[in-house]
């Protein structure tokens, strides 16, 4: 007798692979990327991008399919125009598609657009698509769909296929050296990571039916993660690899020459001791990656300074409170990352 | 594997060999000392051989670099004294022993063939390794491998095996009763061995009085080579003190970084009234980061790597104590090559012969202990059929070496029925040279291994033209990167010149016993600093 799985989920892996999509396209590839600074996620909707203070929204709706025919198209906007109709203002209402039809657009080769590029009869089934989608939902009130408040919503929609792998995704985060610039599975298990992550912030507590005055009020329920977080994670990932594999980096061999001889590999080892502890200690994690944000910070300001002069500009609270660094090692950890930035 | 490029040199003088390229290359000059070997060896020395360079070159003065092409990839080696660095795609490894090298390598660029040695498995080293497609212009022999000492030509045999991927030498059922009962009488011999051995080393007066004659000089003079073999005792000492410390700080590591792993439990705020876990409690949100510091990959790694490391230490701390043991014995050796007086030589004349015996006996036993319980713990990871498929990998190199060699030589009469000759049958003159040269070819068409296949002199000791023109012919056929070396007589020069398919490289420009020169060094220079080496 065998037991064959049914009626599991088969849907999530994708939703949540285009959901981690969408939030990199918000971090890289929108034309105001840089102002946003948090990604609340599943709280006003699949994600919403915010800035520093709250003030400016974005709004992104992920649909997996590849193939979405104009009515579904229009269906998937609904939660965007329940948005659209509340008493919040939101900057942008983006729609991140997997594919459409091939009846939807009028250039195929243009990825983002607006209606213009949305052909009339597939306007119309699309407009038809989300009307009939606000009479089945309850939160919504089918009477607030007119055609003159749709219209009005369509011209603000941005419409995004999703045209990248997940590689290239996390590729676009940061810039590195191109001899550290890890293989397609590294860079699979960082995406990977990122969306694990973004999908256990949906299981935090539950936010049905919540009321919230201001929007900033949504950050006090933790579903968010941010960008400086997100790109620390990747380039954390990308520079601390094994540093047993890696050899040494350029920038430590100025030090690693002013070692008396016989001490050189000793020494060399030592640090990757350390750094190696620094990579175990989860207890420390928090210490770990605002250490991280220091260095980062010094070396993108200051792409002039040796090792030297970084350690000397580095901030003496953060780099105390790394138990597992001491003051070669932590020079050697600064020449990983010095190496991995590409500046 | 092609080699692109081999350098030596230090901050006065250089030489650089860019010539090679992927076919037949002959190096070839007008008289001897114009450097062939030295850069042959040179080569070979900075992929790991033990040195083996001519008498008149101090080559510990030196840098040596290897540029070499494998799978696509470049590699550039550096080695000095036992320090190597390699260069790949930007990564900068820095080992200073051969056998962290030799793991790299291993792991990195292509696996070395892995065999049972003194009761461990082990990585073959590169001297043993090398062996596979090169062959000097000393030390060689017909009857053994190149370099005895460490390896044996059991060794060599069981590499070839691993190389095929066929495991260890097996035995059959009537030779491992046979091992076991032999390994039995030498255990009995050695116990008998030891227990007379004790009586005659027992301290006897009689002998030390009559040591006393020896003269005073002859003293001295043995004190002084005692001084220095204990110094380099304490030399070999410190260094295996050295690593063995090395070693224990990275079983610590390994130790510290397994509980670092583990997320510390410091309890969770609960309500006293209804103990709900369901207490707020507002983190400041740029405090906190959501991810782990690395991922259980980055871990694994981490720590496959500090195991291999240990292990290296291992095989490096063993590789000392054999270095120790030797110089144990030549201390001994000098102690017991004491003048002695003809008095006492009449007085001990029958002891001391029986102690001399009973040395070499045990140390025989000993060896034979070892091999034998070598062969049947390899036995037991053997299956039969490997065994079958062991005998037939070493037929078809044999029959391949008959093949050869009665092309080159049709009327030779020579027959190889094993990979080595007999101790007591030793081939000679231009039969040793083809042996040697039919034995690569074999090898490199049986295993179709992908290295380049190097000999040194490839016609010593007189190969006539023709026979000379049949091997050139044949290794041009193997489609691989060929470097061989020779002297031309004065009716010869330029011979390589016209022939197609051949890149003929001409040492006689170089002067005679200095191949380095002033030169060369600034080109020389700009290699050490991609692996940001400074003279």
């Amino acid at each position: 007798m065998s037991y064959t799985v049914q009626s599991s989920e088969k849907l999530r892996k994708k939703a949540s692979d285009t959901e981690t999509k969408a939030l990199l396209y918000l971090m890289n590839f929108c034309d105001d990327s840089d102002e946003i600074h948090y990604f609340v996620v599943d709280f006003f909707n699949d994600l919403t991008g915010m800035d520093r203070f709250s003030r400016k929204l974005w709004d992104i709706q992920s649909k997996g399919a590849f193939n979405s025919s104009p009515s579904a198209v229009g269906r998937e906007l609904v939660t965007l125009f329940k948005n659209y109709c509340s008493i919040f203002s939101f900057h942008k209402y983006i729609l991140f598609l997997g594919g459409v039809s091939d009846s939807f657009r009028i250039d195929q080769s243009i990825d983002i657009f607006d209606t213009g590029n949305i052909k009339t009869k597939a306007l119309a089934s699309l407009k038809t698509g989300l009307k009939d989608e606000c009479k089945v939902k309850t939160y919504i009130d089918a009477s607030l769909a007119t055609d003159e408040k749709i219209d009005d919503f369509l011209d603000k929609v941005l419409f995004v296929i999703d045209n990248k792998t997940p590689s290239e995704y996390v590729k676009s985060i940061i810039k590195i050296h191109p001899g550290i610039m890890p293989d397609e599975n590294i860079l699979n298990a960082i995406f990977n990571e990122i969306r694990d992550k973004q999908a256990s912030k949906k299981n935090i507590s539950v936010v049905e039916g919540i009321t919230i005055k201001t929007t900033d009020q949504a950050l006090n329920y933790y579903r968010h993660l941010t960008n400086g977080e997100i790109k620390l994670m990747v380039l954390g990932r990308i520079i601390n690899r094994n540093p047993f594999n890696q050899g040494c980096p350029i920038p430590f061999i100025p030090i690693f020459n002013q070692f008396p001889e016989e001490k050189q590999q000793e020494a060399l080892d030592d640090c990757r001791i350390a750094l190696s502890r620094a990579l175990f200690n989860k207890n420390c994690a928090n210490n770990f990656w605002e250490l991280f944000s220091n260095i980062y910070h010094i070396i993108i300001n200051n792409p002039t300074y040796g090792v030297e002069a970084i350690y000397q500009n580095l901030d003496e609270n953060i780099a105390i409170s790394c138990p597992d660094f001491d003051v070669l090692s932590l020079k050697y950890f600064i020449s990983t990352v010095k190496e991995g930035i590409k500046v | 594997m092609i080699i692109r490029r081999i350098a030596i040199g230090n901050d006065t003088e250089a030489y650089i060999e860019n010539s090679l390229n992927d076919n037949v290359n002959i190096i070839s000059s007008d008289d001897n000392n114009k450097g062939k070997t030295v850069i042959i060896q040179s080569l070979m020395y900075c992929i790991g051989n033990v040195p083996v360079f001519p008498s008149t070159f101090d080559y510990k003065a030196y840098f040596y670099y290897v540029e070499f092409f494998h799978n696509e990839n470049e590699y550039a080696i550096c080695r000095k004294g036992d320090t190597f660095v390699i260069l790949n795609e930007n990564n900068l490894m820095f080992f200073d022993n051969v056998s962290e090298m030799k793991r790299y390598w291993t792991k990195k660029i292509f696996p070395l063939p892995e065999i049972i040695k003194n009761d461990v498995n082990r990585i073959v080293d590169p001297e043993l390794f090398v062996q596979l497609f090169f062959v000097g212009q000393d030390k060689k022999d017909t009857s053994n491998i190149a370099n005895k000492g460490f390896y044996a030509r059991e060794d060599f045999i069981n590499m070839l095996y691993a190389f095929a991927g066929l495991g260890s030498a097996g035995l059959s059922t009537e030779e491992i009763s046979i091992t076991k009962k032999r390994i039995k009488e030498l255990k009995e011999e050695k116990k008998t061995l030891q227990t007379q051995h004790k009586i005659l080393k027992s301290g006897n007066i009689s002998s030390t009085y009559l040591s006393q004659f020896s003269d005073r000089t002859i003293l001295e003079n043995k004190i002084k080579k005692l001084e220095k073999i204990k110094t380099r005792i304490a030399v070999l000492r410190n260094e295996r003190n050295k690593t063995v410390n090395r070693k224990v700080k990275y079983e610590i590591t390994l130790k510290e970084l397994n509980s670092l792993n583990r997320t510390m439990d410091s309890g969770e705020l609960r309500c006293l009234d209804c103990g709900s876990a369901h207490i707020g409690f507002a983190t400041d949100s740029n405090a906190s980061y959501a991810f782990d510091v690395s991922t259980p990959e980055i871990r694994r790694q981490i720590i496959e790597s500090i195991n291999e490391k240990i292990s290296s230490y291992i095989e490096e701390i063993e590789r000392i104590t054999l270095d120790i043991n030797k110089e144990q014995e030549q201390l001994q050796q000098v102690l017991k090559d004491d003048d002695i007086s003809l008095e006492s030589i009449v007085f001990h004349k029958q002891s001391i012969l029986d102690t001399t015996g009973v040395e070499v006996r045990l140390s025989e036993i000993d060896n034979e202990l070892q091999k034998l319980s070598d062969a049947l713990k390899a036995n037991d990871a053997n299956t039969l059929e490997q065994v079958e498929n062991q005998k037939v990998l070493v037929s078809s190199i044999l029959y391949e070496m008959n093949k050869v060699y009665s092309y080159i030589d049709p009327n030779g009469r020579l027959i190889f029925d094993s990979l080595f000759t007999k101790r007591d049958q030793v081939y000679s003159g231009s039969e040793a040279t083809e042996f040697h040269l039919v034995k690569l070819y074999a090898l490199a068409t049986v295993l179709m291994h992908p290295f380049p296949i190097i000999v040194d002199s490839f016609r010593a000791e007189d190969l006539s033209s023709e026979r000379e023109n049949a091997v050139i012919e044949l290794f041009s056929r193997l489609r691989k990167q060929v470097i061989f070396t020779t002297t031309l007589k004065i009716e010869e020069i330029g011979k390589y010149q016209h022939m197609k398919n051949i890149n003929s490289i001409d040492y006689s420009k170089n002067a005679s016993s200095k191949i380095l020169v002033n030169t060369a060094v600034a080109e020389f220079e700009a290699l050490m600093k991609k692996l940001s080496i400074n003279l």
